[in-house]
């Protein structure tokens, strides 16, 4: 004899809290309920859990009602108690009647639960398979996409290189580039960002053509190697003087790679606009001027309120999710985007 | 995944669901679940309870789940096989989407038709140039199928 509290939902929000014993019949709930809630009188109750119409000779019991859970309680037009099978024309009595049988079938599998989950699982493992490249990622300073490329500068460019050459970074660069979604979708979560957009930087940005040059891999490769042409022309003293405007060159590389003009302007606004809202982009959460100090905070603290809002949708490999919001910088519906995109085993 | 995904989302309806709907498994295949929905009281539905089937794809919840009309109903996005025209369904699912949500937002379908993107093109012109008769035919409908309770 275990007694549980349970919730009745009636019309109108109207609620009750009632405590009963778990093997107690549905009649039994209903005469507790008759005069408390909305006036309704036995006959005319009807009790509705998990889909499901309660009938007044089933124990609570067989319907798994717990402690805790709810129920609803819906008013009957009709005077006279149900019986289902007869009186259902409808289709909603083909999903009563229907339920029986279903629970019989499956009761006698019980593995079958645990063979849906197996199948399940490598559909949804998704980033599992590679995590040779996220160790190349972490390995670069938390190059994980756009986000984390202010450490890039850094870099010689015979390592950028290499970087490049690898075909997981060209997948990466070839998912960005053909998705100004996801671009957007970062730039517009970024408060701080979206602040220094001008409605020009907008209109750059919305347009793919514009995108597809700033992720190029080649235009980044040719325009590092200029950029590190540029540094050694000017001497270690000088150091790291090449900023976004590289004398009147254009440069997207500077776009993505804030971390040397950043430096040198100490957060006022950096000159090239476009590398001031990249910047931000690299910088993410932290402050405009403060790319030098990385966060060094492990990730799964970087990113524990994105996680836990991952979980909370059903997200549940943190190692995944980590990936993911690294490589879209923190922004939790971009890295949904991104898992939801990555084919299985990958 | 899929299955603690469609495991929190039980606990949470078995805890707190919305007032005008009701989900669970049909037995112990988590896979497959029925609903209720209530009748919105500013719609010809008012006092009707609606059985619905749930099917959830092995990839919830990155596919949607397959839900669909067990009780006849005469709405201009619904159709004779219980089938329901509404875009969450389809490609416009999310992933933060719940079953939950999903029954609302099918509650708020059944307030507010959609006649412009309709399932049954008779249903959706009457419920435009004729609404009294759309209600009544409703109505009619609701009280045959859906209170035999």
């Amino acid at each position: 004899m275990v007694s549980i509290k349970i919730t009745i939902k009636g019309s109108g929000g109207s609620k009750l809290a009632v405590e009963i014993d778990e093997e107690a019949t549905v009649l039994e709930l209903k005469t507790e309920i008759a005069g408390k809630l909305d006036e309704t009188p036995v006959t005319s109750q009807r009790l509705i859990y998990s889909g499901k119409i309660l009938k007044d000779g089933e124990n609570l019991s067989a319907h798994k009602i717990a402690d805790g859970h709810t129920i609803h309680l819906v008013k009957s037009g009709q005077k006279k108690p149900p019986t289902v099978s007869a009186t259902a024309g409808g289709g909603g009595g083909g999903a009563i009647s229907d339920t029986p049988a279903v629970s019989e079938t499956s009761a006698q599998s019980p593995s079958q639960q645990q063979q849906q989950q197996s199948t399940a699982a490598p559909g949804v493992g998704g980033f599992g398979g590679a995590p040779d490249m996220a160790s190349l990622f972490e390995s670069m300073g938390g190059m994980g996409g756009m986000g984390g490329m202010g450490g890039m500068p850094q870099m010689s460019p015979e390592m950028m290189e290499q970087v490049y050459s690898n075909p997981m970074v060209q997948q990466m660069m070839e998912q960005v580039s053909s998705n100004p979604e996801l671009m957007r979708s970062m730039i517009e979560s970024n408060p701080a960002l979206q602040q220094r957009l001008t409605p020009q930087m907008r209109e750059m940005l919305a347009d793919p053509g514009f995108m597809r040059m700033v992720t190029n891999p080649d235009i980044m490769r040719a325009t590092a190697q200029l950029q590190a042409a540029m540094q050694r022309a000017h001497g270690d003293s000088s150091n790291s003087s090449s900023g976004g405007n590289l004398g009147g060159v254009y440069n997207p590389w500077a776009s993505i790679a804030p971390g040397t003009d950043a430096q040198q302007q100490q957060g006022q606004p950096p000159a090239n606009p476009l590398a001031a809202m990249m910047g931000a982009l690299g910088q993410q959460q932290q402050q405009p001027g403060q790319t030098q100090q990385r966060d060094q905070r492990p990730l799964e603290e970087q990113y524990s309120t994105e996680l836990q809002q991952l979980r909370d949708m059903g997200f549940f490999d943190d190692a995944q999710n980590i990936r993911a919001l690294q490589r879209t910088g923190g922004n939790v519906s971009a890295a949904i985007e991104h898992l939801l995109s990555s084919p299985p085993g990958q | 995944m899929a299955l603690k995904r469609i495991n929190k989302e039980l606990k949470d309806l078995e805890r707190d669901p919305p007032s005008s709907c009701s989900a669970g498994p049909v037995g112990e295949d988590y896979f497959h679940w029925q609903a209720t929905i209530m009748g919105p009281d500013e719609s010809p539905y008012h006092g009707g309870v609606y059985f619905l089937a749930i099917h959830f794809p092995t990839d919830y919840p990155f596919k949607p789940p397959k839900i669909n009309f067990t009780t006849k109903i005469y709405h201009p996005n619904i159709n004779s096989n219980g089938s329901i025209c509404l875009d969450i369904l389809k490609d416009q699912w999310s992933p933060a989407l719940t079953i939950s949500k999903v029954l609302l937002s099918i509650c708020s379908l059944l307030t507010d038709p959609n006649p412009d993107d309709p399932l049954v093109p008779e249903i959706a012109h009457i419920y435009k140039t004729d609404p009294s008769r759309y209600n009544g035919t409703a109505r009619e409908w609701n009280r045959k199928y859906a209170t035999w309770f």
